[in-house]
């Protein structure tokens, strides 16, 4: 058993733990530094409730001003053509933190200048290398498939669903545009692990990949509004994380999401404070603030997506909690995963499969 | 040799000899046009493929250059944690590598290589197999490794693809910007290396295809080949010796030749750039066989100008040099032979045109002098008229033609009486001027002769010749009959009557005539004249001033025609003639119908005299013309008496001669009768010949559709014996035609006359003509007529001419003679 799995079934044990808990905690703002009232956070688009983001500028004013990235791919990418500069809070998922700190981009987390943190799951915190020391966790969930129950011919119960799929819905198919996803995916689905480094695994997934790509639409990631392809009906199935799901089923209810019977990737994103941030002071303040359970609670409905804060988890309704899709069954948590760090020369060729699947 | 063999023997090698000049000429410059353009196209092939290439080698250099100045190249290559570099950042390298690819297709490998050969990145195209990620024992690696400059090319063969491409590949050498940036020295950080699709270059190489074979070579300086237009296997050495060759004559424009053991060539060689160079290989044989294939065609085109050159020559010098002095030339031959009658072309410009035209002016001199010499050979230079000699030959000719033709013609020898006394009393000037008059009163006699030939094609004039002295002879070519000359002589005689005026004198002078009628008298021309001599002297003997024909019974005849000219003039003014008529009955009913007036002459001393025997004479004496009017007056007179005694009369028809009717008054004379008479018309018919309807002219014509306007009906007499010219019936207002007698004579004996009988009646029952049958003696021949439908009968089967008193008594009785019946008289 190698590290990779020791983590994963850690992670999952720890969330077990965590689903009922309960921490309360009382947050402490710090006094304001820096002479500018005014964050650069780069972030998911349609993410973070606005409103929270108002309620911040009017309780402190100071204004966060969101830059948006499509996927985890081109944060990277954005990051690297700045070296890590620009910005004064990243939301990062949790498995990319280590790679970050190891290039020296990232700055820790005063754990006491964010007393609202007593709220968040020690777990959660811990649940990736570095996470504790560099990361605030956020909101956390699954990667899974969003379908069109009126296209298909029966209910989608597989990642083979989505990599071999049904003439149906060939050339309707939307793949997320990041490496870790697509090859992690498809190692799944061929009943390995997402963190799989071996060759023969790889090359497996490398076919599988490059045998779906005829029907693949297009590779990159949904837009979540009313005119997201899913519901114009450009595309009839989708890699997508559930909340997101969640979120387009509101537009069109014959959209469906599915945890597939391999299991899941199990993800948490973490917002983490860039090391040539020279606002580190309203960055802590900013990260106090949402996890005031109450703004949390708002956040996590926003998103549609669990929060890692348990006092915000109690003030979510039942049917928010019950809710299967945000908060996995232990079946399908059982078999899911967390992206674990790859050997650099396996990162490699990760990259390299991605590069032949997306050319 | 002939004008015309030296022309061709000039003209010809000049241009043979010029035409191959201008073949072999043409034949060097085809041949080294082609190759020149073969190679002229295998240089410009040799100069855009290099061309193409080093614009790859520069293109590539450059863009390496730009992708290696990337801040995040460089950033990843200064990442030296791996565990940053792959998981973090080669995703953004490997889509910034896609991104060149993207731009450059042939850029199929976009790598970097760390120093120690591992292959960090590797971005290609599509999912091309990889060999190894440690390149680092590569010979290739090791090449780049060791190389002197930062920027190395090499075409090699990829082992990835086993493909001939073109690695271009960049040292990085970066400074740690954790360093001192100035002092601290740059490290090697790896290589960015770009491997370059060949495959165009190959494509251009190995598809360039000439016409003439021609092989194409990419090769580095150390021999290598990488691409053959004809050989796949790439990467063979060229031999050292023609690689020699080629590297020496890199520089130069003009190929250079090889020979392996079985061909030779022409090669090019071209620099590309410092590694590379081109070569190209020509066949000789290829290269000569596309103008040999002309060599074939220009030969031709050579012997087809030859010919039609020397044709033109040919044909221009004959037009314009030989055949003018060919011309020149029979015309001096013909003018040699004495035939003047040339003509020549005078019209060229240049010295045949002179030739020519002297030429023609000698012949112009010549006819003006041979002229003149005829003359002076064939006229008497007194009188103009033809001498002996002429007289002689014409003579000659005229006996032959009149042999040939079956005509007579007369000979008459004139002789002067008493010449030699007018010309001793008066001089030889005077005698000389008498001589001259003579000879024009003798032509003017002559020319008077038109009444007596006919005139008939190929006839010679009548012609009067003075043989010398006062002798002159005539020649009447064509006469009719021998009494002819007789007229000729006495109109002769006449013609000299009148007094002559030479000086302030008058003189009267008489002549003596001989005359012999070829061919009675003799055949031969020595006999002709012999006779006529012979009766000239007799009419000397006769007391001159007459004429004596060589026979004596001519004379006699000659003597009786004019004693009875004299008679029958006489007879006119006596009134010596009385009219004879005979009755024409109808066929069917035997009645009269018609009565022919006949004169008869009662000479006071012969008794009644036969027309026949008087006629000819009125008619040559114009004698004819009073006795024919006093006929046709008579027998109107006799037809009126006869209305107003009451007898009841049929028409009664005149003989108009030939003179009558040539003198227009016979209209006149016709109407001032019928007028004067008041006999209608109806009872008058006229009866004319087909002699006289042949020289009738338009004139003539007219006055006959004159006469038949008046009533009078028109019988065309003797038909059948003239030309019978279908032609007069239609041309003439003829009424009736009458059978000559000689047809119906012979018409029970001779089948053919009773066809032309039935013939006749046939064709005048077509006309609407009614016909009279003449000279009908027996009953054979009447019935024969009758049953052929003939209308009238006329002949002494029926009735003879009778005199008035007897037809007035016929007339009267109405009766209709009997068969039997006729004996009378």
């Amino acid at each position: 058993m190698n590290m990779t799995v020791l983590r994963k079934i850690l992670l999952v044990l720890s969330l077990l733990a965590v689903l009922p808990g309960n921490h309360t905690g009382a947050g402490r703002a710090s006094a304001a530094e820096g002479n500018d009232k005014q964050l650069q956070l780069l972030n998911w688009s349609e993410y973070f409730d606005p409103e929270v983001l108002a309620e911040f500028q009017k309780r402190y004013g100071i204004t966060v001003t969101e830059t948006y990235y499509e996927t985890d791919e081109m944060r990277n990418e954005i990051l690297f053509g700045t070296n890590g500069t620009g910005y004064d809070l990243i939301l990062a998922n949790g498995s990319s933190i280590a790679s970050y700190v190891r290039h020296g981009w990232l700055a820790p987390v005063s754990a006491s200048n964010i007393p609202n943190l007593q709220h968040v799951s020690p777990r959660w915190r811990t649940s990736f290398p570095e996470a504790e020391q560099y990361g605030v966790p956020f909101l956390w969930g699954t990667l899974g498939i969003a379908y069109r129950t009126d296209k298909t011919s029966r209910p989608v119960t597989s990642w083979m669903d989505l990599f071999r799929p049904e003439e149906a819905v060939q050339g309707k198919i939307i793949m997320i545009k990041y490496s870790r996803d697509l090859v992690g995916m498809a190692l799944k689905a061929l009943g390995y692990s997402v963190n799989s480094t071996g060759s023969r695994e790889l090359d497996e997934a490398k076919q599988l990949l490059l045998a779906q790509k005829p029907f693949v639409k297009t590779y990159s990631y949904l837009t979540l509004g009313e005119n997201s392809s899913m519901v114009s009906g450009d595309a009839f199935m989708a890699m997508i994380y559930n909340g997101d799901a969640l979120v387009l089923q509101q537009h069109d209810p014959a959209i469906a999401f599915v945890q597939p019977r391999e299991g899941c990737l199990l993800w948490c994103d973490f917002f983490v404070i860039p090391a040539s941030s020279v606002k580190k002071e309203l960055a802590h303040k900013f990260l106090n603030f949402i996890h005031e359970p109450a703004i949390m609670a708002k956040l996590a409905r926003f998103a549609s997506y669990a929060t890692t804060n348990t006092a915000a988890e109690k003030l979510l309704p039942r049917a928010f909690l019950d809710d299967q899709n945000i908060y996995p069954a232990r079946a399908i948590l059982e078999k899911s995963e967390t992206y674990a760090d790859l050997p650099p020369r396996v990162a490699k060729k990760y990259n390299d499969i991605f590069n032949l699947v997306i050319q | 040799m002939r004008l015309q063999s030296k022309i061709i023997l000039i003209t010809t090698p000049v241009v043979v000899i010029f035409m191959l000049a201008i073949g072999g000429i043409s034949f060097s410059m085809l041949q080294e046009a082609t190759v020149e353009r073969a190679l002229g196209n295998t240089r410009s092939f040799l100069t855009s493929t290099a061309g193409k290439i080093q614009v790859l080698y520069d293109t590539a250099a450059k863009d390496i250059e730009l992708f290696a100045n990337s801040n995040l190249l460089q950033n990843y290559l200064l990442t030296a944690d791996e565990e940053v570099r792959y998981p973090l950042l080669q995703p953004t390298i490997i889509r910034l590598f896609s991104s060149y690819q993207k731009a450059n297709p042939n850029y199929y490998e976009i790598r970097i290589l760390l120093p120690d050969g591992y292959e960090d990145t590797r971005v290609v195209h599509t999912d091309q197999p990889n060999i190894t990620e440690e390149e680092g024992e590569t010979e290739i690696f090791q090449a780049m490794h060791r190389a002197e400059n930062d920027l190395f090319t090499r075409i090699w063969r990829n082992p990835d693809n086993g493909r001939i491409s073109l690695l271009i590949s960049r040292r990085m050498l970066l400074r740690d910007p954790n360093l001192n940036p100035v002092s601290s020295p740059k490290t090697l950080r790896g290589y960015l290396a770009v491997t370059i699709d060949l495959g165009f270059i190959e494509k251009k190489i190995t598809e360039a295809a000439d016409e003439y074979g021609t092989t194409f070579l990419l090769l580095d300086r150390g021999g290598t080949i990488f691409f053959h237009s004809e050989q796949q296997p790439v990467l063979s050495p060229l031999p050292g010796k023609l690689l020699q060759q080629a590297l020496d004559h890199l520089k130069d424009t003009s190929p250079f030749a090889v020979a392996d053991n079985k061909q030779s060539f022409l090669m090019l060689s071209r620099t590309v750039n410092d590694s590379l160079l081109l070569l190209a290989r020509i066949p000789r044989n290829n290269l000569y066989a596309a103008s040999n294939r002309l060599r074939l065609a220009v030969a031709l085109t050579t012997l087809c100008a030859i010919v039609i050159f020397s044709a033109l020559l040919f044909f221009l010098a004959r037009k314009f040099i030989v055949k003018p002095v060919i011309l020149l030339r029979n015309a001096a031959t013909d003018l040699g032979h004495g035939n003047l009658d040339i003509s020549l072309n005078q019209s060229a410009d240049d010295e045949i045109g002179d030739l020519a035209r002297s030429f023609m002016e000698m012949r112009n001199n010549l006819q003006k002098s041979h002229e003149q010499i005829r003359r002076l050979a064939y006229h008497d230079f007194l009188t103009g008229l033809p001498n002996r000699v002429m007289f002689l030959d014409f003579f000659r000719r005229v006996v032959e033609n009149a042999q040939r033709h079956h005509r007579l013609c007369a000979l008459m020898f004139i002789d002067l009486d008493n010449f030699k006394r007018i010309n001793d009393t008066l001089g030889h000037n005077l005698g000389d001027d008498l001589l001259r008059q003579v000879a024009r009163r003798l032509q003017e006699t002559i020319r008077k002769s038109d009444f007596i030939s006919i005139s008939a094609q190929d006839q010679d004039p009548d012609m009067i010749a003075r043989l010398g002295g006062d002798e002159f002879t005539v020649l009447l070519t064509n006469i009719r009959e021998q009494n002819d000359a007789a007229i000729v002589a006495r109109r002769q005689l006449l013609a000299l009557a009148e007094p002559f005026k030479l000086d302030s004198h008058e003189v009267f002078i008489t002549i003596s005539i001989g005359i012999t009628v070829f061919p009675f008298d003799a055949t031969s021309e020595e006999e002709l004249i012999k006779n006529a001599d012979v009766a000239m002297y007799h009419a000397k003997e006769k007391g001159k001033n007459n004429f004596q024909y060589y026979s004596n019974s001519m004379n006699t005849e000659a003597l009786e025609r004019l004693t009875l000219e004299g008679e029958l003039r006489r007879a006119v003014e006596r009134n010596e003639f009385i009219v004879h008529y005979q009755p024409q009955v109808d066929a069917r009913t035997r009645e009269i119908v018609g009565l022919e007036a006949l004169v008869r002459w009662r000479h006071p001393e012969r008794g009644m005299i036969q027309p026949k025997y008087f006629i000819p004479v009125a008619e040559q004496s114009g004698l004819i013309v009073p006795i024919g009017s006093w006929v046709m007056k008579t027998a109107v007179k006799q037809i009126r008496d006869w209305q107003q005694q009451g007898v009841p009369v049929v028409p009664v028809s005149i003989n108009l001669s030939s003179p009558q009717f040539q003198s227009k008054a016979i209209y006149n004379i016709i109407t001032s009768i019928l007028n004067s008479t008041e006999v209608p018309s109806k009872y008058l018919k006229v009866e004319l010949t087909e002699s006289i309807l042949l020289k009738a002219e338009e004139e003539a014509i007219n006055m006959l559709h004159d006469i038949k306007k008046t009533g009078v009906e028109i019988c065309l007499d003797d038909f059948g014996t003239g030309y019978s010219s279908l032609n007069y019936l239609k041309r003439f207002p003829i009424d009736v035609l009458k059978i000559d007698r000689s047809f119906v004579m012979n018409i029970t004996t001779a089948p053919k006359d009773a066809e032309i009988c039935s013939a006749i009646i046939a064709l005048a029952k077509c006309l609407n003509l009614s016909v009279v049958a003449e000279g009908v003696e027996g009953r054979d021949q009447y019935e024969f007529l009758r049953d052929k439908g003939c209308d009238s009968i006329q002949g002494f089967y029926f009735y003879k001419p009778l005199p008035a008193a007897a037809i007035e008594k016929l007339l009267t009785a109405g009766k209709k003679p009997r068969s039997g019946d006729m004996e009378m008289d």
